[in-house]
């Protein structure tokens, strides 16, 4: 069931939501836009947080949750400078990247969702590629890390493919630390 | 780099609207944690208020319009938050307020969310308002009867159970 909240602002509203989003830093590779999240994208969020793929990362949610995890993400924007970007793939949006930094982090962290029919295609390896470029040439970062469930094995195989390397863990997760060398 | 954001600029004689920012933090945790929070979803973890006040940032981004934070003047504490959004469950825009354990008693809720109010008649265009109240919240009925508002009808919120939906006056009514 969807919530009334999930209704796109109309009018004067919907303007001055997007002159926000503009505020936001958009990165491009070669196949993919990373973007603002706006309401419209809230749909694959829910899509992924309330199924299976979401049990990763504190899922599966109840849409209500899910709701407040996509609003939070987006709020670190304003609370922190960096946030989540959703994915825009030539099909339509194929997840979301995030750059967190929330209560029960060490440090700020990168992570990433996808939806099911956008694995396989290197789509989550390419957006955090240019994220963790970000992460160096805009924010300054010397390093960053990923929290990772021991058994989300395809999240384990991106962070190494990204160049992370394992470095303890953190209550339940692996951490994944992504040298200087590899941002 | 930097990201700026400005929430729209609302006039109140002894408060100052402004965005929900990271330094607000502290102040909200102690809020949400107090027994005063019993009314709107607390007392909350750190790690849910975190999350709260995150979500309140991020309303502005998603929807164009939001709950600011209010500034108090003379001391330039932050002392609640007053505004316009939409919590997922309700059934339509709210005009929320929440103030904080030291600004209670001052009319500060009433004065930030009259001019919150103008902005969403004013600026927005909306032609209607309604605030979502907790049956025994008599300290918040009492806000909402001095902004002009009037009991309209229950509505069973599914994590909050029963509450009182209190509709404002219509912008050809101020």
């Amino acid at each position: 069931m969807k919530f009334a909240c999930e209704t796109p602002p109309t009018g004067a509203a919907a303007q001055f939501a997007a002159s926000l989003q503009n505020k936001l830093p958009t990165l491009a590779t070669d196949r993919l836009i990373l973007r603002a999240p706006r309401v419209t994208d809230f749909e694959t969020y829910a899509e992924i947080a309330c199924s299976s793929r979401g049990a990763y990362f504190g899922g599966p949610m109840s849409r209500e949750d899910a709701w407040a995890d996509f609003a939070s993400m987006t709020g670190n924007w304003l609370l922190h400078g960096h946030g989540v970007w959703t994915i825009g793939a030539a099909a339509g949006p194929a997840g979301f990247v995030l750059l967190g930094f929330e209560p029960g982090d060490q440090e700020p962290e990168l992570g990433f969702m996808l939806t099911q029919t956008s694995e396989g295609q290197r789509i989550a390896f390419e957006a955090a590629q240019a994220v963790l470029h970000h992460a160096r040439t805009a924010l300054g970062w010397d390093t960053l890390v990923s929290y990772i469930d021991p058994e989300n094995r395809r999240a384990l195989r991106l962070a190494q493919r990204l160049g992370g390397l394992l470095d303890g863990r953190v209550a339940e997760s692996l951490v994944y630390r992504y040298p200087r060398e590899v941002l | 780099m930097n990201v700026t954001f400005s929430a729209p600029q609302l006039e109140t004689e002894r408060l100052i609207p402004r965005a929900p920012q990271l330094d607000d933090f502290d102040v909200f945790a102690d809020f949400y944690a107090s027994p005063r929070a019993h009314f709107v979803g607390g007392p909350l973890s750190r790690e849910l208020t975190w999350r709260n006040l995150a979500l309140e940032a991020g309303h502005w981004v998603l929807k164009g319009f939001g709950r600011w934070a209010l500034v108090e003047k003379a001391t330039h504490q932050t002392v609640g938050i007053v505004g316009l959004w939409h919590p997922e469950g309700f059934p339509e825009n709210e005009l929320g307020w929440d103030l904080f354990e030291c600004a209670t008693g001052k009319g500060y809720a009433t004065e930030a969310a009259k001019a919150a109010r103008n902005h969403a008649y004013n600026i927005l265009g909306w032609t209607t308002l309604i605030s979502m109240i907790d049956p025994e919240n008599t300290p918040s009925m009492r806000v909402a009867e001095r902004l002009g508002a009037a009991y309209d009808k229950d509505f069973t919120h599914e994590r909050f159970g029963m509450m009182q939906i209190w509709r404002h006056p219509g912008p050809q009514d101020l």
